[in-house]
């Protein structure tokens, strides 16, 4: 991967002179949220990026409001050269028209299918999956055992958004998952109707799981597996379980009104790279997109702990499932209004 | 003429801000009949249920902590009281929610602090829980309204009275009372209103059992869905005219009685020893506000300087080396310097426009009185995100900086909290001195610079404490709109905690207190080296 960035590099600045435009130098970056996310990125991706290039990089966060994005590119406003995405937000912009087609090259090899689109590169997995406390003689291992309140009796929490819980549900039924979409909801819903006096709580923030279980106000709960493993040393007590984990990813997207865009793929293509990646989720324990990154001497030798974290290893993900996106996209509206109605 | 002038100084604003950008917004995304079976008798019902004991839950627990403050005008423990409802201010919106998760969690913290008889825990993740917390973060605003009102009562009628041989309970009936429950009436307007459209306590205190139309807007923003939500956030509006008008109505009509009935203007505080210590002592007793006020920052002072084992943290805990290493985060001192620009403009604008307002008030009809207090409060009562949707295609289509927006999302929900406390004041503006100045050649500036600032100097340095404090809250507008660096600290505080857990919105929590903390301090010893 490593000898194209110097291709993709000349190419850029190639077209820009043959284009006869002033290259730009500036590079309007755009992740999600603050905290150690952003710090990784910028340290491995932008701030490198920036040196090498000798251009002026800047690095903004978002939190993946759409409602702004999609305006801002409407009114041709949109200042972001690269943004990063949710794969609903990939499948609905695509659909908008608001991305710009990446030029970038990339080796379908290093990656799963689906993880390189037209308009966007997936650039981290991260994972839903249960956590609960040590000490059960016989711990937990799929989402029957979170179901199974005689076995385990307790409370227990959810995320507040039917997309993974639906798929939770009916792995619980005992539905493999190869053959969970398209979903069956009725099933889905008697299998929560059977869990929801025993919900104390839906969560909508990454740290209240842990503090739910940490406290022993809930025995179970799901929760997103790379918040747990920032915060591992404060929560000694607590053990995760990768059966029926669902597995989602996040995109590298450029908006259509970049003015940017040959640095923009250009970027992209440096922050795919898998040594890269290897090194950013040291810090941050996402599953890197890039399947060469699980190979790198980085995570071989250096904090080899990470690893048993990643959604991407074989053993995490072979256990779980990858969300179906465009069942989503096409079913969100019914079964977001039936949700709702079934949460009163 | 004049009145049509006054009018466009006071309303132009939200008009501007406010209403032009939710019309345009209405008619750019139409109405989707089929939005209609969102509205929800169960979703509608909580929500005006949760405002109303929010609304009258606030009240109670100010109430006596404002006649306290009143009575304890200028004296340490008056300073203390003001201190302790100004404290949970400094702490940021998302660390108070935090903190009280942490408080209904941790048993034994409740217990050494004396709270055990209060059985808190039992409350975590319910109704219970989400109408505490929001009644306390409701508090100071009420508090400030209550109190300015109080400030009014004349201390030439209590000695009247008292003199006359009535009791203490009677100068509480009928001198104090009526003026705390007009004011207490004000201040439940505001609850009310604020709580309708809430949704981050409901969210994350609630455990996501109580669902309210807010958080059904923001799910649909999330979808794309923009024209429901807007049809719901307009539906649901609708819901809320009639009470509300009833209200302002009601309060309006009220006004003039009180403004002939308390003329006095010496502070009561002074005059009414005989009876002090036994109110002092007694609203002492009867504050629970006071101490739940201190709860949530006291909490997160001791689990962030001290504690490892406090549960419902915000993050994981700090340590000496993340202070340290936070003294050179530079993005953290631009965003808190921005946002205490823009919230140093919001208030200054706000106390400009309710001076004028409290200028032309002498002008006044009923009617006109009436509008201003629509105009002044629709922000309030129009859900946040519905505001903020409009609010990002208006930026867009006008192509206006993004910092005025920002700071135009501050004011416009500071300017109603603020205009209550002036409402809750006016009796203090002598109305006969700005017509002497104006009939003697003062110009309209020469009046509000020389009768009406010096008359309403108090209700308008507390409303700008208000707003400022206020903007530093401001999250739902700027997460939707924002897209420059610096961040306004309230959304990089959000995000720092949706994102990770790294320990530095504590760290960031816990430097805003010591902050405010000095300033006040240092106020206070200005005002006592002035005083001597």
């Amino acid at each position: 991967m490593s000898v194209r960035l110097p291709l993709a590099r000349v190419a850029a600045v190639l077209s820009l002179i043959l284009t006869g435009c002033r290259p730009s130098t500036e590079l309007t970056i755009v992740t999600f949220g603050g905290g150690v996310w952003h710090e990784s990125q910028k340290r491995e991706y932008i701030e490198p990026f920036s040196k090498e290039l000798n251009i002026k990089v800047n690095s903004l966060v978002w939190g993946a409001e759409f409602a702004k994005l999609e305006s801002a590119i409407q009114m041709n406003q949109c200042p972001w050269d690269v943004v990063e995405v949710t794969d609903a937000q990939y499948e609905r912009g695509v659909k908008l028209g608001l991305y710009a087609p990446l030029t970038v090259s990339l080796n379908p090899a290093d990656f799963r299918e689906g993880d390189i689109g037209k308009f966007g590169v997936a650039n981290v997995y991260w994972a839903t999956a249960f956590v609960y406390k040590k000490g059960d003689s016989e711990a937990p291992a799929s989402w029957a055992d979170f179901w199974d309140v005689e076995k385990y009796p307790g409370a227990r929490a959810l995320n507040d958004d039917p997309r993974s819980n639906l798929e939770f549900a009916l792995l619980a039924e005992g539905i493999t998952p190869d053959r969970l979409y398209p979903l069956d909801l009725d099933r889905a819903f008697r299998a929560l109707d059977r869990l929801k006096p025993h919900i104390k709580v839906w969560w909508s923030d990454g740290m209240q799981p842990m503090q739910l279980v940490d406290t022993g106000q809930v025995r179970m709960s799901s929760l997103w597996t790379g918040r747990l493993y920032s915060a591992r040393r404060d929560f000694p007590s607590l053990e995760l379980c990768w059966g029926g984990a669902a597995h989602v990813r996040d995109f590298w997207v450029i908006p259509r009104t970049s003015k940017n865009a040959q640095m923009a793929n250009a970027f992209i293509h440096y922050a795919t790279d898998a040594d890269r990646m290897a090194r950013q989720v040291i810090s941050v324990g996402y599953g890197p997109s890039n399947l060469g990154s699980l190979q790198s001497s980085i995570l071989k030798q250096g904090e080899s702990e990470v690893v048993k974290w990643l959604p991407t290893t074989p053993e995490n993900f072979d256990r779980g499932f990858v969300l179906n996106v465009g069942w989503w996209a096409e079913n969100e509206k019914v079964v977001s209004e039936r949700w709702r109605k079934w949460r009163q | 003429m004049r009145t049509a002038l006054w009018r466009i100084a006071v309303l132009g604003f939200p008009a501007c801000f406010f209403v032009l950008p939710l019309i345009l917004w209405l008619i750019a995304e139409g109405w989707d009949p089929t939005i209609l079976t969102w509205i929800s008798a169960p979703s509608v019902i909580n929500a005006h249920c949760l405002g109303a004991i929010v609304g009258v839950t606030s009240v109670i627990l100010a109430a006596p902590i404002a006649l306290l403050a009143s009575l304890t005008e200028k004296s340490r423990i008056g300073y203390l009281i003001c201190f302790i409802v100004y404290a949970p201010l400094t702490l940021g919106m998302v660390a108070r929610n935090y903190s009280w998760i942490g408080l209904f969690s941790e048993e034994s913290f409740l217990r050494s602090v004396g709270f055990s008889a209060f059985q808190l825990q039992s409350w975590a993740y319910s109704i219970n829980a989400v109408a505490l917390v929001m009644a306390v973060i409701f508090l100071p605003w009420s508090f400030f309204i209550i109190r300015e009102a109080t400030r009014q009562i004349s201390a030439t009628q209590i000695q009247a009275a008292v003199v006359c041989g009535s009791s203490t309970t009677g100068v509480m009936r009928l001198l104090i009372m009526p003026v705390v429950l007009r004011s207490s009436a004000l201040a439940f307007l505001l609850n009310y209103t604020s709580a309708l459209g809430y949704f981050l306590t409901p969210r994350l205190v609630g455990g996501g059992n109580i669902i309210l139309p807010g958080n059904d807007m923001l799910v649909l923003v999330d979808q794309g869905r923009y024209t429901e939500a807007s049809n719901l956030g307009c539906a649901f509006f609708l819901t809320c005219i009639p009470g509300i008008a009833l209200f302002l109505w009601l309060t309006v009509s009220q006004r003039q009685r009180f403004v002939e009935d308390l003329s006095g203007n010496a502070p009561f505080s002074q005059r009414i020893t005989p009876l002090r210590r036994w109110i002092i002592g007694t609203l002492l007793f009867a504050s629970p506000g006071l101490y739940f006020s201190i709860l949530p920052v006291a909490y997160t002072f001791i689990w962030s300087l001290f504690g490892t084992e406090i549960p419902g943290r915000l993050s994981a805990t700090p340590s000496l080396k993340h202070y340290a290493d936070f003294v050179g985060k530079v993005d953290y001192v631009q965003s808190f310097l921005l946002t205490f620009s823009l919230a140093l403009i919001a208030s200054t604008a706000g106390i400009v426009i309710l001076s004028i307002h409290a200028y032309g008030s002498r002008l006044k009809t009923t009617s006109t009185d009436f509008s201003s207090n629509i105009a002044l409060m629709l922000p309030l009562i129009v859900p946040q995100v519905v505001l903020a949707m409009a609010l990002i295609r208006f930026v867009a289509a006008f192509h206006l900086p993004v910092p005025l927006v920002e700071l135009s999302a501050m004011s416009l929900f500071g300017l109603p909290i603020a205009y209550l406390i002036l409402t809750a004041a006016r009796p203090m503006l002598p109305q006969v001195q700005v017509l002497a100045s104006r009939s003697q050649g003062g110009s309209g500036l020469f009046s509000i610079l020389h009768v009406v600032w010096p008359a309403l100097r108090r209700p308008l340095a507390t409303a700008f404490l208000c707003v400022f404090f206020l903007s530093f809250d401001e999250l739902v507008v700027a997460s939707f709109i924002w897209h420059t660096t610096p961040d306004p600290l309230a959304r990089k505080l959000f995000y720092e905690l949706a994102y990770s857990s790294t320990p530095t919105a504590a760290v960031v929590s816990v430097l805003l207190i010591a902050i405010w903390t000095g300033i006040f301090c240092l106020v206070n010893a200005f005002n006592q080296f002035n005083k001597n």
